[in-house]
């Protein structure tokens, strides 16, 4: 049955700003008590395999490159951990990004619960708000 | 007075880091416990109130100190 209380996203680009915008978002809607399922694919998920070179290829613009100079942001990475401690959150990784780069769960920070289709995203989110990032 | 309030300092950290700091305070300790956030960052003063309201718990001030704002917040449930 669809949340009124649920936020989705889909997190689709490389760019730091709206990974950190998802993250945030995350987070604090989670402390709310929103259910948040986040559904990483494009060019967004190479931006959370474990290895840096890869993980590199984020792109930051003026604010982004502020903010990581600034030593007073939290990571990306902190925030979804930290949106997950409190609530209900759900990552996902694109398993078509996944078959293409013929990556594994193991290959991907510890965010993800699990890899998904779009199908099975849709069917998910159904009646509930969602955002494309 | 001063001993049974819990200072949250999240001065030089960015939205959203001292409310989530804040949070992580509130999990932690008993209903009735007030905490008091530091934050060196204005976006902080005017969200973590916002913050507080939504999620049922008492503003008790919120203040300028210099460069830092005081936001006292009494956790209820």
């Amino acid at each position: 049955m669809p949340n009124p209380q649920a936020i989705n996203m889909m997190l689709l680009s490389n760019d730091y700003a709206k990974i950190q915008a998802v993250a945030m978002l995350t987070a604090v809607g989670s402390s709310y008590g929103k259910s948040i399922k986040i559904f990483v694919s494009m060019e967004a998920l190479p931006a959370f395999h474990k290895d840096a070179a890869i993980a590199s290829t984020i792109a930051k613009g003026p604010v982004a490159r502020k903010i990581v100079e600034s030593g007073g942001a939290t990571s990306f990475l902190d925030l979804f951990r930290q949106g997950k401690e409190l609530g209900d959150v759900k990552v996902y990784a694109c398993s078509m990004v996944m078959d293409l780069y013929h990556w594994s769960l193991d290959d991907m920070v510890d965010i993800f619960d699990d890899t998904l289709g779009v199908a099975a995203f849709l069917g998910m989110v159904e009646g509930e708000t969602t955002f494309p990032m | 007075m001063a001993d049974s309030v819990k200072i949250v300092d999240g001065r030089n950290s960015f939205c959203p880091g001292p409310l989530m700091e804040l949070i992580k305070g509130i999990r932690q300790e008993p209903v009735g416990t007030v905490f008091e956030v530091w934050s060196s960052d204005a976006g902080s003063a005017k969200d973590i109130p916002e913050w507080v309201r939504r999620a049922g718990h008492e503003l008790i001030s919120n203040t300028q100190d210099g460069d830092v704002f005081k936001i006292q917040v009494k956790k209820l449930k």
